[in-house]
Order: structure tokens, then C-alpha cells, then sequence
């Protein structure tokens, strides 16, 4: 509309010169949604970080005088357990912040690794073409039609006997797992983000005057790449942690006693007619946590790259 | 197209000679053009003393905008005729509010965040404001046709252009399918695209942009409106296409006895085209007049302006392209002053201390906003 | 148009061909064969070697490849190796209708109701229809299948007893399974489609619309719908992806006889030509999902032409 461009043309040249960055900060600490996702993610990490030393028990230790008074599981509230205990006892806000442990780990590392294999060779394929770029896109291809979830299960029943299947409680399996399937988004993003940008004037520009590719894909490719490739980032992490508690669930991941949000819902799904507290407070952590990080990932899509919205 | 101002300016009585990229070459041409011109004038002429109404009268019409920064009056008690068959230009620049005058016009500003706060707007004898959305609904497309600046996205890339033709004379005129395609094909023709019947069935994607404004000048006479509205037609276009498109406005409100409002950024366009021209600044109408009277003798220090900066062919190369200083005003604050004057070389205290109506000047046609070249009191030469 | 097609079609056989090895390759790097891995009853070490040369288990892998490959051509994908007297196509024949019927019951569910649900809650933009699509979304997102599975049975079955907790036997069996797979759907179709009208909502053919003066339902049900679609078909072949392979965990909750909770089975218990098949067969399914979605985007908006 063309009378609101002469107020932003005002705007524009009354305040300070700001960069793209605050820009988008600017609209992030706008959208009220997103600042909700932002804080219960920070809240997440914060629990998932400390929680351990703030419980009073351990995420496997049972109550032994509950155990013996009761000859059951306290209800939430009862006994100095907040949340209540579990069947054998155990403290179930303690184990749920163990999860969110398991979840916060899982949400970095995966996405560490698709960062670590997606970009660089997105931006390969991008900027050379040819047959690098034909290579990935057979290869996307193929990771397209295989069934993931059944890829994933398949590589971490391979291993799981392995010393790589133990590491970590058995956990560091099914993170490389889920992130050798998710990186291939990544890719493809970087590489089509490459692609246009190689196209623009400011690159012309570059080659024109002698800049050494290396510089121009590190120094104007990247950068301009990077709003993008935060967005699909955090975006991915509801997947990773939704792969990670659904591989619990069928009961492939951390090894007990230790407790995946997944393995939690398992059992709260046996005892779910006399015990309803074990079942429903885990499924409350989890959707939190989704929610979050989705509100969170569409605040940045709309903050970083307003053109994008809608899409992804 | 610039090249050709300066003739256009001395010759602007006849509305032919602009179009025509050469028209030095074809004297003959011309002047058959320009008799044609004067026998439509004088019809014009008749007309107006059969309706003592005419087709648009637009009394005192605000429209604000309510953004988060303010209430900004991007249109301010603009009032203005038209009479039937007339072409009338609204000239200015970008941001002045003619395009927001245009989509008042038909009741489609957004809303939110923009509302038509205040005005009567009576076409062809009704009322607009006061009609039911129902009936509003009837009137665009119907009897006022909507020309759009850029082809490229106001039509619909999912739709036949056959279809989009179409699809208003069938609601409208009640025609059959069959009977809304044949008219489609003969507008399509008349607009100059070849192989008409052909090409229903083709997307915007497969025309040219020159070929998509011919597509969306056929969509807004589908009805065989009695007014048009073009919203800077040919701004997007390269400019020898500017020329034709142009030309066959022309020729088709000639030819339908369409009245038209041309919004413009360029005064040589408008000059070439219309009967009378309406100067806007930051919303307001600064100077009205017929297009020989304003342009032979303009009676606002920003018309001037405008005149002034279009480049000249008798201008020495290397001359430097006279612009108008300064920014237009921030139209979310109320100002008692005149709007131009902080960019006003002639200023003097009373523009920024009152701010002045439009009033009379050589003829009673002729209004201009400005206290400087006011008859009596005025200072300016 | 119809080389197109036919090229993605060829183009399965590469795909297949790598995908199967794949899998080939990583179920016997897994250690243990199907008969060493009885934990109720362990075979005796002779009976063991006389199963697994029958079965040809002891040949390279090369050659075991390849006569999988050579039988499967022949339409004979094997024995299962666990479920005693059956072959692995029968399995497949006997089992993958309710695995259909429930995927596809979502997947349209999840169109059905997401894209009505999404323009509606563009159309009336911050009213409370925008609202109840936006919980709904919300609801879809937050609460993964498994949870949602297991949170219907409580509600529905457990509590209010008003459907069948397990089973495929009738359309009363259908509800919570159905609903349970198609909640991310609808949520994800929904966002997107909002997302999508309200961009649409202010392009320019949208204001040439009006300014034909047509019918406010003419002007969404032909000028946006159709635009605001685009975007939202492409995530549809992801999403389909996501309910065939995500289908698995629904049906063993609700102990639905598919395909799916055969595949979990069959890698713990290395048998071996279930795993092939059922991993084969999802490739394949997906891989035509994808190519009916990218024919329907072709036909969606006339400027993509496939070549």
C-alpha cells in the first residue's frame, strides 16, 4: 500500500541504522507466542541442566518408607512427592526431569549432527553443482523413500550390542541414528538457499573483483543462509525429541532404569486406569516441550525471513 | 516516451498525438486523430446538457488508515466530478493517496486497517455510501471496471485468463457459459491479443506483461462499465508497451463511451490522455483544472515541480535532472499548515500558520491550494 | 506429462535396488540369526546349523542377495523364519488391509478436516472459529500419536466405555486408531493451510476479484482455494510418509492386526524376509505417494510443468 510505504519510509530514516539481526529480534520479542516457547525451552534446559541437584531423589532411587507404609504408589502431593512416586516408588518429578534430559541431549546432539553433515555438504552441492550436486539429490532421493522410523530402528538394533550401543545409557545409538535421517532437510535447504544466492548481484559482484570462491561461500553464502537454516533447526527439534520418546515407547533407548518421557508414558499406559498420574504428567512434559520449541521455531521463521511465512 | 513531452505539452488539447510514438511522422494521422477529438468534445458537449448530473460526484471523502504508529489520512476531504465519458487524471507521487481515492471509489480499502471515515460519493445518481455490501457488490465489475498497476500479480496464476474474462460477464449479465466465453473472445480480440479464441485456455504465466495489462483491460470492460478505473496502468511496463496499452485505453473508452480515471505518476501520460487533471499531495487535492489550463499555466508551486522535473529534449546533456527537495510529509500528524510548504521554495509565514483552501483561478474550473499565486494577495510571479 | 510419470516410475527401481541393500546389508551386520535368537526355547547348536543351511543362510551374503533378489522376481519373497508355516507374502496379503485402511483413513481425515478447519480459521481471522482451529492444532502438535493413543483408551474405552480399547473388526473399532494416527495431521494441514490463506488473502488477484464484484464465496472458493492449496501440498507427502511409517505404534496399541507391529517383531527376531519386505514395501508406497503429489501439484497450479 502505497500511503503506509511513506510511513516506513519515515521510519526508515528517522531511527538509528539497525542491523538485520535486531531487526528480527525486534519482531521476535513481538510475537507473544514465540516468547512463551522461548521461556519453557529455557526452563527445559534450565531442569534438564540442574534438576538433579535440586530433587531431594534420584530419578532411580525407590522410596523404601513409602514402599513399606503404603504397599503402593504415593498420588501426586502425598508423602513429599510432589508428583508422586511410580509403582516401585520412585520419585516421579525426578524422573521427569531425567527425561527432560534425555530430551534436551537428544533436541542438541541430533541437531548438531545434521548441522555438522547438512551444511557443509548442502552448501557443497550448492555451490559446485554438477556432480556433487547430482550425487546428493540421488542420495536425498533414496532417504526420502526409506521408511525412517524403520531405518532408525533397524541401525539401532544393529548396534545396540556394540560398545557404541552403550555409550551414553545406550542414548548416543539412537541420537546418530535419528540424525542421520533428519540431515537430509538440511541439505536440501542449504543447498537451494546456495543456489539462489549465487545468482545475486552482491556475488556477481564478489567473483567480479576476484574473490576466492572459499571466501565467498564462507563470507556472503553462509551468513545469508543462516536465518534459514536456524528456523528448519529448531523446527527439526520437536521431530528429534518425538523420535527419540516414540523409539522409547517400543522400547529401544535408554537403558533402565533411566527414563525416557517415551519410557514413562509406556508405563504409565499399564497402570493407567488406577494410576492416571503416571500417564498424564509425563504426556503433559512432552507436550510442552513440542509446543514450545514449534512456537518458538515459527517465531523465528516469522522474525528472521518474513517472506518465508506460511511455508517451510 | 519522455522524449515526446514537450510537443505533447504545446499540442495536450489533442489526446492522440501522446500515444502515438512517432507522431511526427504521420501529420495526417494526427489531425484526423485530433478532429476526432474535437467531435467527441462536443458531444461531450451535448451530453452534458442532456444529464445535469454527471456520472461521479465525490464531496469532502476521507480515508484513514489505523496503523500501529497512528491514524493516517491517506485520503483528506477530497472532492471532485466526472462527467460521463470523461477522462480525468489523477496525478502525483507515490504515496499521495490517489491510489487509496481510486479504491475508495468502490468501497475496497482494505478495512482494517483502513476505513472511509467521512464523504459522499454519488455515481451515476447513487449513493455508494449508503448501499448494502450486496449492492455494492453489483456496482464493481458491473459498472465500474478496476485496471490494476502490475499485471503480473493481479491476475489469478491458477485460472484461465479465458475464464477470468469471463467469469464477471456471467455473473453480472447473466449470459450462459457459452454466450460469457464468446464475449470473452471478442474482448480479448478487441484488446488485441491474437488468436484469441486460442489462447482462453492459457495461463497468465504463458503472457507477456504487456499481454497480461491487454487480459486485465478486457476483465474490467467485460461489463461494458461506465467508468473506469485505472490505477497506474502502465507504470510496470516497459515503455514502448506503455504507448499501446495506453493508446487502446484510449480508444476503447472512446469506442464504449467509457469514462475513465486515470491515476498517474507521469504528467506526460496524463497530459496525453485526459479532458481534466487532479494534482494530489499527501492526500489532497493541491490543483484541479482542464489539462490545457493546468499545464499551460499551473497555480501551485508543487505542480511546477512535477512539470519541472520531467527531463527535456531541448535541454542541454549534462544538465542536471531538476528534482522536487525534500520528502512528502508524515501524513499521521494533523497539520494547520500547507502541506507543501516545508518543501515550498515561495513559502512565507502564512503557509505554515493556515492552511489554504482550493479556490479560483483564470477560470472556474481551474482551483489551485495555494495562498502564493492566490488572485490579489498572492506573491508569487 | 506421461514421461514424467513413467520416468519417476523407472526411477522406483534404483531406489528399490539401493534400499534393499541397505537393509540387506545392515539386518545381517546385526548379530545373531533368526535361530540363534529363541529366548524361550534355545535350539541345539546342530539343529541350529541344520535350519540355517536349509534356509541358505550360510552362503556369502553376495549370493544370499541374490537369490533373494531371484525369488522375490518370481513373486516369492520366502518363509518367515519365526512364524512357523507361513510365508512372508501371505503375512504381507493377510495383513497390510487394516494397515491400509487405517492409513488412508487418517491421511484423509487429516485432509478433510485440516484444510476446511484452516480456512476457516483464516476467514474469520482472530474470532472464535480461529480460536477452536488453533486449539485443535495445538492439541495435534503437543501430543505425539502414541500419547494420544493411549490417552483416547483412557477416555474413551476405560472411562466412558463408548469404544472398543483393541481390535480391527468394524467402524466402531476405527474411531480411536483412526483418530489417534490423524491428530498431527490435522494439526499440521490446518497451520498450513491458515498460514497459506491468510498470504493469500492479500495478493493482488485476490483485490482484482473483488474489484469484479463476485460472491465473497466465489472469491475464496475459486480465486484462493486453489492458490492457497500449493504450499499445503507439499508437505502432503511427508506427512503421508510419516502416518505409513508412524502407523506402526497405533496398531500395537490398539493391537490392530498391520503390517506395522509385524516390522518391530521381525528386526528383534532377525526374520530376516519379513524385514525386507515390509521395509520394501513401505519404499514403494511412499515413493507413489510422493509422485501423486507431485502430479496433483502440477495440476494445482498450472505453472509447474513437469519435463
Amino acid at each position: 500500500m502505497a500511503v503506509e510505504s511513506t510511513t516506513i519510509d519515515r521510519k526508515i530514516a528517522e531511527r538509528p541504522p539497525a542491523s538485520l539481526w535486531r531487526d528480527a529480534l525486534e519482531r521476535l520479542l513481538k510475537n507473544r507466542l514465540a516468547i512463551l516457547g522461548g521461556i519453557i525451552v529455557i526452563l527445559f534446559v534450565l531442569l534438564a541442566i540442574f534438576g538433579p541437584f535440586i530433587t531431594p531423589y534420584g530419578y532411580a532411587e525407590t522410596d523404601t518408607d513409602l514402599i513399606r507404609q503404603t504397599r503402593g504408589p504415593a498420588n501426586p502431593g502425598e508423602s513429599g512427592h510432589l508428583l508422586g512416586t511410580d509403582i516401585l516408588g520412585r520419585d516421579l518429578l525426578s524422573r521427569i526431569m531425567d527425561g527432560a534430559r534425555i530430551s534436551m541431549t537428544v533436541a542438541l546432539v541430533v541437531q548438531a549432527t545434521v548441522l555438522l553433515i547438512g551444511v557443509p555438504i548442502g552448501a557443497l552441492a550448492g555451490w559446485f553443482g554438477g556432480r556433487v550436486d547430482n550425487l546428493l539429490m540421488r542420495l536425498t532421493d533414496i532417504t526420502y523413500a526409506f521408511p525412517d522410523l524403520l531405518f532408525i530402528i533397524l541401525l539401532t538394533v544393529v548396534f545396540k550390542d556394540t560398545w557404541f550401543g552403550g555409550a551414553v545409557d545406550g542414548l548416543l545409538l539412537v541420537f546418530v541414528a535419528i540424525g542421520i535421517v533428519s540431515w537430509v532437510g538440511v541439505a536440501r535447504l542449504v543447498r537451494g538457499q546456495m543456489l539462489s544466492l549465487k545468482e545475486t548481484e552482491y556475488v556477481e559482484a564478489a567473483r567480479a573483483i576476484g574473490v576466492p570462491d572459499r571466501k565467498i561461500v564462507t563470507r556472503h553464502l553462509l551468513p545469508n543462509a543462516i536465518g534459514p537454516i536456524i528456523v528448519a533447526v529448531t523446527l527439526g527439534i520437536p521431530g528429534a525429541i518425538l523420535a527419540e520418546a516414540l523409539l522409547a515407547f517400543i522400547g529401544i533407548g535408554a537403558n533402565v532404569p533411566r527414563a525416557s518421557w517415551g519410557t514413562l508414558i509406556t508405563e504409565g499406559q499399564i497402570w493407567m486406569s488406577s494410576e492416571p498420574h503416571l500417564l498424564i504428567f509425563p504426556a503433559i512434559a512432552i507436550a510442552l516441550a513440542l509446543l514450545s520449541f514449534t512456537f518458538l521455531g515459527d517465531g523465528l521463521r516469522d522474525a528472521l525471513d518474513p517472506k518465508l511465512k506460511g511455508k517451510q | 516516451m519522455t522524449a515526446t513531452d514537450d510537443d505533447r505539452r504545446v499540442e495536450a488539447g489533442s489526446p492522440a498525438v501522446a500515444e502515438l510514438p512517432d507522431a511526427q511522422k504521420l501529420p495526417e494521422a494526427v489531425s484526423l486523430e485530433t478532429e476526432e477529438g474535437r467531435r467527441l468534445a462536443s458531444q461531450l458537449a451535448d451530453e452534458k446538457a442532456r444529464h445535469a448530473r454527471k456520472l461521479l460526484e465525490v464531496r469532502d471523502l476521507s480515508t484513514r488508515f489505523y496503523t500501529k504508529d497512528g491514524e493516517v489520512r491517506a485520503v483528506d476531504r477530497v472532492s471532485f466530478e466526472l462527467d460521463y465519458g470523461e477522462t480525468l487524471g489523477l496525478v502525483g507521487e507515490s504515496g499521495c493517496g490517489k491510489s487509496v481515492t481510486a479504491l475508495s471509489l468502490t468501497r475496497l480499502v482494505p478495512d482494517p486497517p483502513g476505513k472511509i471515515v467521512s464523504g459522499e460519493i454519488l455515481f451515476d445518481g447513487v449513493d455508494v455510501m449508503k448501499l448494502s455490501n450486496e449492492e455494492m457488490r453489483l456496482l464493481r465489475g458491473k459498472r465500474i471496471g478496476f485496471i490494476f498497476q502490475d499485471p503480473m500479480t493481479s491476475l489469478n496464476p491458477t485460472l484461465s485468463i479465458g475464464f477470468q474474462i469471463a467469469e464477471s460477464a456471467r455473473l453480472h449479465l447473466g449470459l450462459s457459459n457459452r454466450a460469457a466465453n464468446d464475449r470473452a473472445v471478442e474482448l480479448l480480440s478487441k484488446v488485441g491479443i491474437p488468436r484469441a479464441r486460442d489462447r482462453m485456455g492459457d495461463y497468465p504465466h504463458q503472457f507477456s506483461g504487456g499481454m497480461r495489462q491487454r487480459v486485465m483491460i478486457a476483465i474490467a470492460l467485460a461489463c461494458d462499465p461506465m467508468l473506469l478505473l485505472a490505477d497506474e496502468p502502465t507504470t510496470a511496463l516497459d515503455v514502448t508497451i506503455q504507448a499501446q496499452i495506453l493508446e487502446l485505453i484510449r480508444s476503447l473508452s472512446e469506442e464504449f463511451g467509457t469514462a475513465v480515471i486515470l491515476i498517474t505518476h507521469d504528467l506526460g501520460i496524463a497530459a496525453g490522455m485526459c479532458h481534466r487533471v487532479n494534482v494530489m499531495y499527501a492526500g489532497q487535492i493541491v490543483e484541479t483544472g482542464v489539462t490545457d489550463d493546468l499545464f499551460d499555466n499551473p497555480q501551485m508551486p508543487y505542480a511546477w515541480g512535477l512539470l519541472d522535473s520531467l527531463p527535456r529534449l531541448d535541454e542541454q546533456r549534462g544538465a542536471k535532472l531538476r528534482t522536487i527537495e525534500g520528502m512528502p510529509p508524515d501524513l499521521l500528524s494533523r497539520v494547520e499548515e500547507c502541506r507543501f510548504s516545508p518543501r515550498c521554495p515561495y513559502s512565507r509565514d502564512i503557509c505554515h500558520a493556515e492552511e489554504p483552501e482550493l479556490s479560483e483561478r483564470d477560470s472556474p474550473e481551474h482551483l489551485a491550494r495555494c495562498f502564493g499565486t492566490e488572485p490579489g494577495r498572492g506573491w508569487i510571479q | 506429462m506421461t514421461t514424467y510419470i513413467i520416468r519417476r516410475v523407472l526411477w522406483l527401481i534404483p531406489v528399490v535396488f539401493v534400499v534393499s541393500v541397505i537393509t540387506f546389508l545392515l539386518m545381517h551386520a546385526a548379530p545373531g540369526t533368526p535361530f540363534q535368537l529363541n529366548p524361550d526355547r534355545p535350539l541345539p547348536p546342530q539343529v541350529i546349523e541344520r535350519l540355517e543351511d536349509q534356509f541358505g543362510l550360510n552362503e556369502p551374503i553376495h549370493i544370499q542377495y541374490i537369490n533373494w533378489v531371484g525369488n522375490m522376481l518370481q513373486g516369492d519373497l520366502g518363509p518367515s523364519y519365526r512364524i512357523r508355516g507361513r510365508g512372508v507374502s501371505e503375512i504381507i496379503t493377510d495383513n497390510m488391509w487394516a494397515s491400509i485402511q487405517l492409513g488412508s483413513m487418517a491421511f484423509g481425515l487429516a485432509v478433510i478436516l485440516g484444510i476446511p478447519l484452516g480456512v476457516i480459521a483464516a476467514l474469520r481471522q482472530n474470532k472464535w472459529p480461529d480460536y477452536l482451529s488453533t486449539f485443535i492444532s495445538v492439541i495435534g502438535i503437543a501430543t505425539p500419536s502414541f500419547v494420544l493413543a493411549v490417552l483416547l483408551v483412557l477416555i474413551f474405552s476405560v472411562t466412558l466405555h463408548w469404544f472398543p480399547t483393541s481390535g480391527w473388526r468394524g467402524p466402531e473399532y476405527w474411531v480411536l486408531p483412526v483418530t489417534a494416527l490423524s491428530g498431527y495431521g490435522i494439526a499440521q494441514v490446518a497451520r498450513y493451510t491458515r498460514a497459506s490463506m491468510l498470504e493469500v488473502t492479500r495478493r493482488d488477484y485476490v483485490r482484482t476479484a473483488q474489484s469484479k464484484g463476485l460472491k465473497e464465496r466465489s472469491i475464496v472458493t475459486v480465486h484462493m482455494l486453489r492458490n492457497a492449496f500449493i504450499p499445503v501440498v507439499t508437505i502432503l507427502g511427508p506427512l503421508l510418509a510419516g502416518l505409513v511409517t508412524g502407523s506402526f505404534v497405533v496398531e500395537s496399541v490398539f493391537a490392530i492386526p498391520g503390517i506395522g507391529r509385524f516390522f518391530v517383531d521381525a528386526i528383534f527376531q532377525r526374520d530376516y524376509g519379513l524385514i525386507m519386505a515390509v521395509t520394501l514395501l513401505y519404499a514403494v508406497l511412499i515413493a507413489v505417494m510422493n509422485l501423486v503429489v507431485d502430479v496433483a501439484y502440477a495440476w494445482i497450479d498450472p505453472r509447474i510443468r513437469y519435463s
